[in-house]
């Protein structure tokens, strides 16, 4: 089978090709199509060559090229010295046609000769909206003749129709109290769906009470600390500029003043991990209160025991906001034995207030509200080390709040009726 | 012809062989290491490259075999790195996230943790410069690697219905390198703001002790903090090992490596104060001139130029620090270095940066030691 030189441009046919795998958004269009573009009709040569992709196996498209002169392709795969350089002759990449040649560099894959047919098989899956063109080129191939024209073919998972439309909000911002001691360590930021890493604090500032963005409010992070799902992002305030004593603190001084109200705001434009902006904006509006240097203290909390025979909840209020996460992980509750009671967990009254239901009904006897000793509060003071030690308070015997050893954390009993 | 014949010499992927021998000596063996993530990377002896999975609580050994400089090797310098990488893993160029660089003492190539994608489902990839502006993917499907769990902190006490599914607490790595048998590891919690920092021996061997190092930082010898590393480079002063590193809070201080015993609290000796716009993002160590200087980035993204002489001579370093805050090293901007994300040492005269000038395009390029 002869194909005639195209009448028209030789772009037109990739164009098509790719109008043809855009025309359905199943990723199965593409697959399997032969699609033999133009080649020179030039004597001596059987002309019946293709260039198609197959079926993805795990994501990850074989381009195969058939129809190959088996004798010089059999010559070539023996090739050691020089080494046959397979992507000369099948060009795999992302750019237009041709492009290859001046300054992309060729997509990671394997090569393979089976049965007279060459192959290039993706080293990564394909990604939608992406153009993955395999490019034969009979002159490498043949080792000279015309290579004005060669072979292609794209692959083209199309984008999502709602690619634009926002799916993911940001669902809350931890702490939630009215007032934030002027110490603030951290804020939680937590979407409902996966986010999108790498640029996080593009996209969040803090303003002051005239709009005034802070300066460099937060520790930026590269890695940004993300949980793994990446729908909670730990935005910590610089601990410089909150640790006492340290040049940034001493030059600049805390990001927070007393007394003074600030907002957090997150921008629209903060993209999930599919690329899609947020639905909205967000903003937080807090006032700033006294730095806290206590620490948190157990023995202070008031416990609601629950009544026995029922799943009735398990209230812990802890007289101040509570580090929401630490609170959320770090507090079980154990049986008599030591056996750890299962249930559910949920923080109220803006992290000051901690509720356990079980998932059996409560057995009459005596409990154990354990609490972890990485627990912290707000500006990251925990139950045996305040967040910065004033030493010489302590010398002086003057540690303010009731930091004392627990290094195991801390106990309190209750008892069921 | 029934069975694929693959044809090795012409791929754009290319596959290690260890120089190490896999077996229960060196604890070795050959397969895929299994990344969840990659992130920071540190080369050892020997063409021994340490890459950080944070996502797996863990730090890879791969034995590279890349042990000698290829023949044509030329200077490196790739303009537009992220979008030369996108063609090479076949994503758009917004999709690609450049982790970290490492160069390789044995053969000065550089190598690139990225991440493919930005969402949870990212999938790492190791990338390595191969002489030039040519790329060229590491394929990690059979290698010679070793692995070391990053020890847990005390068990989650997971006890609510929807939390039986997912802990969110992680711990990023945010650096590691290797001294003499060890691979230091400093990592940041994404809840407790912890200081934690992991000596863990080389070869790895199970059952390491699971203790991290804790560490204080003292200013003016009054306040005392938890004090995690964001960056830090091992440097020896009079023959002891020592580290010098960056705090997150931006004093660079200076750590015995004998005192980083598991379970240890640990106070680094203040050596400078880095204002309020220096804030460290990576920091290597070089000799000149019979000196000891030290380069470190930061984030206005311009490159600073640290003396070490006045370093004091190793001492157990469990005091605090007096006057911190008030000496320290003298340091120096260096004209021209601006941008700069990534550092490391290309060899004894030179500098491999990774930078992004204003206006410019993201290159990889060598640049002469100041």
């Amino acid at each position: 089978m002869r194909f005639p030189r195209p009448a028209f441009p030789h772009w037109i046919p990739a164009v098509l090709a790719g109008i043809l795998a855009a025309s359905s958004a199943l990723p199965t269009a593409a697959e399997d199509s032969v699609y033999p573009v133009a080649s020179p009709a030039e004597p001596g040569r059987t002309n019946s060559i293709s260039v198609r992709w197959k079926k993805p196996r795990d994501g990850r498209p074989v381009a195969e090229v058939n129809g190959l002169d088996p004798v010089r392709l059999a010559t070539l795969a023996a090739q050691s010295q020089p080494p046959t350089d397979w992507r000369r002759i099948l060009a795999v990449h992302t750019g237009p046609r041709g492009a290859v040649r001046r300054d992309l560099p060729q997509l990671a894959g394997d090569y393979s000769v089976t049965n007279g047919v060459l192959r290039f098989r993706m080293a990564f899956p394909v990604n939608h909206g992406v153009e993955y063109r395999a490019e034969f080129h009979p002159a490498e191939f043949h080792g000279g003749g015309d290579d004005t024209v060669a072979y292609d073919r794209l692959y083209l998972l199309p984008p999502a129709s709602d690619r634009d439309r926002p799916q993911t909000a940001l669902a809350e911002i931890h702490p939630s109290a009215a007032e934030l001691p002027e110490n603030l360590l951290k804020f939680y930021l937590r979407f409902s769906g996966p986010m999108g890493r790498g640029d996080a604090y593009r996209h969040i500032r803090l303003l002051d009470e005239s709009g005034a963005p802070v300066d460099l409010p937060f520790l930026e992070l590269d890695e940004e600390l993300w949980d793994p799902e990446q729908t909670r992002l730990t935005l910590l305030l610089d601990p410089g500029r909150i640790k006492r004593g340290v040049l940034p603190n001493e030059q600049s001084g805390s990001a927070l003043a007393v007394g003074r109200h600030y907002t957090l705001v997150v921008d629209a434009d903060w993209t999930d991990a599919s690329g899609r902006p947020l639905k909205s904006g967000f903003r937080r509006r807090f006032r700033v209160g006294p730095a806290d240097r206590q620490s948190p203290d157990p023995e202070q909390w008031i416990l609601r025991p629950p009544v026995g025979g029922a799943r009735t909840p398990l209230e812990v209020s802890f007289g101040e906001p509570l580090d929401h996460a630490l609170a959320e992980r770090l507090l079980a509750v154990h049986d008599v034995a030591g056996k750890p009671v299962d249930g559910s967990v949920s923080l109220s009254d803006s992290d000051r207030k901690w509720t356990f239901v079980p998932t059996t009904p409560w057995k009459s006897g005596v409990y154990r509200l354990k609490v972890g000793a990485a627990l912290e509060d707000l500006a990251g003071n925990r139950m045996d080390r305040l967040f910065d030690v004033d030493l010489a308070g302590a010398a002086a015997g003057s540690t303010s709040g009731s930091a004392k050893a627990a290094p195991g954390g801390a106990v309190r009993t209750f008892e069921v009726r | 012809m029934n069975s694929p014949l693959l044809l090795s010499a012409a791929l754009a992927v290319v596959a290690t062989s260890g120089g190490l021998q896999a077996g229960p000596d060196t604890g070795f063996r050959t397969g895929n290491p299994g990344f969840r993530s990659i992130s920071q990377l540190a080369f050892g002896p020997d063409g021994v490259l340490f890459a950080a999975d944070t996502k797996s609580a863990a730090v890879v050994a791969i034995a590279t075999d890349d042990t000698r400089p290829p023949a044509d090797a030329q200077p490196i310098r790739i303009e537009g790195l992220q979008k030369q990488l996108s063609g090479l893993l076949g994503t758009a160029e917004s999709d690609i996230l450049v982790e970290d660089m490492a160069v390789n003492p044995a053969s000065h190539r550089a190598y690139l943790a990225v991440s493919r994608g930005r969402g949870p489902d990212a999938m790492p990839a190791l990338v390595r410069t191969g002489g030039g502006d040519k790329l060229e993917l590491v394929s990690l499907d059979s290698v010679k690697f070793s692995k070391a769990e990053i020890p847990h902190p005390p068990a989650d006490k997971v006890v609510g219905e929807g939390r039986r599914q997912s802990n969110p607490r992680l711990e990023s790595i945010t650096d590691l390198a290797f001294l003499r048998d060890q691979v230091l590891v400093a990592g940041l919690a994404n809840e407790e703001f912890a200081s934690t920092l992991h000596a863990i021996p080389f070869p790895f061997r199970p059952a390491a002790d699971g203790t991290g190092v804790e560490i204080y930082h003292g200013a003016h010898g009054r306040f005392e903090t938890r004090a995690p590393i964001r960056t830090f480079v091992p440097i020896t002063v009079g023959n002891e090992p020592q580290i010098i590193a960056a705090y997150t809070c931006t004093p660079l201080v200076q750590l015995p490596v004998a005192g980083l015993k598991p379970g240890a609290q640990v106070r680094g000796r203040t050596v400078a104060e880095l204002g309020n716009r220096n804030r460290p993002l990576d920091i290597i160590s070089y000799e000149k001139d019979g000196k000891t200087w030290l380069l470190l980035a930061n984030s206005s993204r311009g490159v600073m130029k640290v003396s070490t002489e006045g370093l004091p001579q190793a001492e157990a370093i469990t005091q605090p620090v007096p006057d911190g805050g008030t000496k320290g090293l003298s340091f120096e901007n260096v004209a021209g270095w601006n941008g700069v994300t990534q550092l490391d040492r290309l060899d004894k005269t030179t500098a491999l940066v990774l930078r992004k000038p204003e206006g410019g395009l993201d290159r990889l390029e060598s640049l002469a030691l100041p």
